[in-house]
């Protein structure tokens, strides 16, 4: 009875410490690090993830172009930390990144007594990156850091800071510094919650799904014309014409998301118009072109239109004026031959 | 991440007293007249537990490991009785007995032509017994003599690294799960001078499975009388287990511990390869030589089983077992393997345009096009290998029941397989070094439970270098368990056991970027019955 006592005492101890809530790979984080181990390894892995609050003291926050004003080579002397870890940013002048966007690089030099950078999105995700430095600089001797890094579909759109930290051989932590950084939606809204836009897109008809499978938004307009991805424009474009363009009030979709089978993992399709679009109701459908051997897809179907930003005179945003979800199962998929599942019909204000 | 490459390494093992048993078991299994449809049932019936449950009863092969801990107590290394000193029905089973047979088991049948292993024809002519009569003869004939066993091993396990995620590519993060580690099923066969086996394993440890894990032919010479005892020559062609070290032959069956150490499944992600055997025990000497593919069954190349090289894998085993006094043994050997790996090259590529969205537009401008020119096939190239490994085990039995010691150490270089796949071609040249060893200790307290420890190390790379602070530095990436197990025994039929593992590594980094102790503990519970 005791050794079954026992036993049943280390299960019970074992279940507590082994328990599933605490990320370890980082995997499921809005930020996600790849760094490239030292020679021979040929391709980027994971970093290290660690859970918890970024170390470090903070530091005031650089502008949004400050790094990249500097020429993206602020020197490790110059900046301004009170302690001796210093590290940088070099690579990294990109003042914007679309949600899911990934591989975007990253990386600096650090002093002589740095060991590792930790990474971090500001007030997202449960925990930090640590990168050890790489080889030294060929110019400086001093170490490099060097990451890509991929950011989250579900971060959400506007200003966010990444932010870094030097960390040396007795794990004492420098000061964080931060990148201020704008993340834009999949939805073209004109950088909507980081810059101030007086002419965002007048409409959007966007479609998202879960799974990769090609699925494909059709929209037939009033005049009967059929807009989907594989006859992207409401417009006729004259192919012979050289530099041909699109008129200004046209509407057009933006990309064939894993068209054939030839999976991108962006997923949307959106359906855009710079100006008011011609009065009428439009019939929205999806379809599903190819199941790519996925046994169901869940959509979304959001109709944005634009419309004056609160507080701010002149300023417009994009607004959800019908959103709809739908599935489709994977014996569905038609190659393209019938017309879509119907979703509903709009006419635009 | 590399520490999940660990616990994939668990996976498939095999049992590796197949030929034990296909040599053990008609011990157990009383000679009956053919005709006798009922008997042949009873036959069949008695020798699968016989399978079962006296792996080692007659003639083990020299490359099976003595004096694997068991924890019946009819252990039929000390109880089991010699059958063909029992056999009284005067059987047509009773000619073959009474031929030439150094094993000292009853045979099966004789054929008409007086051959000694061959399964005598069932005869049948339009006069004859009906169809059914006919039939029954037929299948009795053709299921006489086999023996049919297995074991199935399910198992709850939880480790620490677990998360509700997908790893790149698809696979699984969540490793806390119910699963169907084994279910073996073997049937086996003797004659005279051959012998057959194969043996299925079905699991669901990547979804269900259900494969070849055995296939042995052998022809054997010089069977022994004395149980325990391998024939003097036994050639084998098939699948069968590498005659390596003392772990990779030992059967899953009888092992306490859930899974071999995690040095051995680095160096041989699963037991069985295919090739050409030789084996066989003189006295206390024993011996096995094999030449295989050198492409052992879950080799993460995917060339598993295959041979992408003409080389032949050598394996090369001696050693001796000594039995001083009845309750205690002792035994030994020393392996040695050599081979040839394979670096793949790579196919020739045509040209092609790729695009690289500098400024993050999503819209393609000329600055961000950029040529790939076609690239020319890269050769494959060999690099050689080897292994070398010592084992030793010490058992003896006490009013408390049997204990056992045991341990193994292998040194070796470009071998690892499982873990961190050696490809000494892909760094330029440098040969990898590896050393793995373990200590084991189990202890039977009284016959219904056991307990025990075993610790194991492996190094996968002795010159393994790190950046640290923009240098590279000779760093340590060192794996040691401590496991400790305890079990309940349903002597000959059942186990329930319960292990423990508590990983020290170095597949992680603190916040320094330094090398550190990933968590990556687990500990399975796991239930095992014997068919």
């Amino acid at each position: 009875m005791k050794v079954a006592l026992a036993i049943a005492v280390s299960l019970g101890l074992s279940l507590a410490c082994t328990g599933n809530e605490e990320s370890r790979t980082g995997v499921g984080e809005p930020l996600i690090v790849k760094v490239l181990p030292p020679p021979p390894a040929k391709s980027r892995v994971l970093a290290q993830f660690i859970k918890g609050k970024l170390p470090g003291s903070p530091l005031p926050l650089l502008d949004a172009g400050q790094a990249s004003s500097t020429g993206g080579s602020s020197s490790v002397a110059d900046a301004g930390t009170p302690k001796t870890l210093q590290a940088n940013l070099t690579q990294f002048s990109e003042r914007y990144v679309l949600q899911g966007q990934a591989n975007v690089p990253i990386g600096g030099i650090t002093s002589k007594d740095v060991f590792s950078v930790a990474v971090a999105l500001e007030n997202l995700g449960t925990g930090y990156w640590v990168v050890p430095v790489g080889p030294l600089d060929g110019n400086t001797l001093l170490p490099t850091w060097d990451i890509t890094a991929d950011f989250g579909r579900d971060i959400p759109q506007g200003y966010r800071n990444l932010q870094y930290v030097p960390i040396d051989g007795s794990g004492n932590a420098g000061q964080i510094q931060s990148q201020k950084i704008c993340v834009a939606g999949r939805v073209p809204n004109g950088f909507q919650g980081c810059l101030p836009n007086p002419n965002p897109p007048a409409a959007v008809i966007s479609l998202s799904w879960d799974t990769n499978v090609d699925l494909d938004l059709q929209v037939l307009a009033p005049d009967g014309r059929l807009i989907e991805p594989k006859n992207p424009a409401t417009v006729d474009i004259d192919a012979s014409a050289l530099n041909a363009t699109l008129p200004a009030d046209a509407g057009r979709i933006d990309r064939d998301s894993n068209g054939y089978c030839s999976i991108d993992g962006i997923r949307f399709e959106n359906l855009i118009w710079q100006t008011v679009p011609p009065k009428g109701p439009f019939l929205i459908y999806v379809n599903l072109f190819d199941a790519c051997k996925q046994p169901v897809v869940h959509f979304n179907v959001t109709v944005y239109t634009a419309a004056p930003a609160p507080g701010d005179a002149g300023l417009k945003e994009l607004r959800s004026m019908y959103s709809a979800d739908g599935i489709l199962l994977d014996f569905q998929a038609n190659g393209g031959s019938n017309r879509g599942f119907f979703v509903n019909e709009i006419v635009f204000p | 991440m590399t520490n999940k490459t660990i616990h994939s390494g668990l996976l498939h093992c095999c049992s590796t007293l197949a030929a034990v048993s296909i040599l053990s078991v008609t011990a157990h299994a009383a000679p009956v007249a053919p005709n006798d449809s009922k008997s042949d049932v009873e036959v069949s019936a008695a020798a699968s537990d016989a399978a079962n449950e006296a792996p080692s009863t007659v003639t083990a092969p020299a490359s099976a490991p003595p004096g694997a801990l068991r924890t019946s107590p009819n252990d039929p290394n000390t109880a089991a009785p010699n059958s063909a000193n029992n056999s009284s029905s005067p059987t047509a089973a009773d000619a073959s007995a009474s031929l030439p047979n150094n094993s000292g088991m009853p045979q099966p049948a004789v054929s008409a032509s007086g051959v000694p292993g061959a399964t005598p024809a069932p005869v049948a002519t339009a006069n004859s017994a009906p169809a059914s009569t006919s039939e029954s003869k037929l299948a009795q004939s053709l299921t006489e003599g086999y023996r049919v066993s297995g074991y199935f091993q399910a198992q709850y396990e939880s480790h620490q690294d677990s998360e509700d995620q997908l790893r790149q590519g698809g696979a699984l993060l969540n490793q806390n799960r119910f699963l169907l580690r084994r279910g073996r099923v073997r049937i086996a066969k003797d004659w005279d001078y051959a012998a057959l086996l194969v043996e299925f394993d079905g699991n669901t440890v990547r979804g269900p499975a259900f494969r070849w894990q055995k296939a042995e032919a052998s022809l054997v010479y010089g069977r022994s009388k004395e149980k325990d005892v391998a024939p003097l020559v036994q050639f084998t062609m098939g699948m069968f287990d590498l005659p390596f070290g003392y772990e990779l032959v030992e059967s899953p069956k009888f092992r306490p511990f859930m899974e071999r150490s995690v040095g051995g499944r680095a160096l041989w992600p699963s037991e069985p390869d295919v090739g050409a055997r030789l084996s066989g025990q003189m006295n206390f000497f024993r011996y096995a030589v094999s030449l295989t593919n050198g492409e052992p069954l879950d080799e993460k190349s995917g060339l598993g089983l295959q041979d992408p090289n003409n080389n032949k894998d050598v394996t090369v085993r001696l050693g001796a077992v000594a039995k001083p006094w009845p309750k205690f043994m002792a035994a030994g050997d020393i392996t040695y393997n050599a081979g040839k790996g394979f670096h793949p090259g790579t196919d020739a590529t045509k040209s092609s345009t790729s695009w690289q969205d500098l400024n993050h537009d999503g819209a393609v401008q000329a600055n961000e096009l950029i040529g790939n020119p076609a690239s020319a096939a890269t050769p494959s190239s060999n690099f050689s290998r080897w292994a070398i490994g010592a084992d030793a085990q010490v058992s003896m039995e006490s009013w408390l029941g049997k204990s056992m010691l045991y341990g193994e150490i292998v040194v070796a270089q470009n071998m690892d397989r499982g873990l961190f796949i050696s490809d000494p071609i892909a760094i330029g040249g440098q040969n990898i070094r590896q050393l793995s060893y373990y200590v084991a200790f189990i202890q039977e307290i009284t016959p219904y439970a056991l307990a025990g420890f075993r610790t194991d190390f492996y190094n996968p790379n002795a010159d393994f270098l790190d950046q640290r602070a923009g240098l590279l530095l000779p760093t340590s990436q060192e794996i040691r368990n401590y496991s400790p197990i305890v079990g309940l025994v349903l002597p000959d039929r059942a186990k329930m056991l319960f292990e423990w593992d508590i990983q020290s590594n170095l597949l992680g980094r603190d916040s320094r970027g330094v090398p550190a102790r990933y968590p990556n503990n687990m500990w399975t519970l796991r239930l095992q019955v014997n068919l």
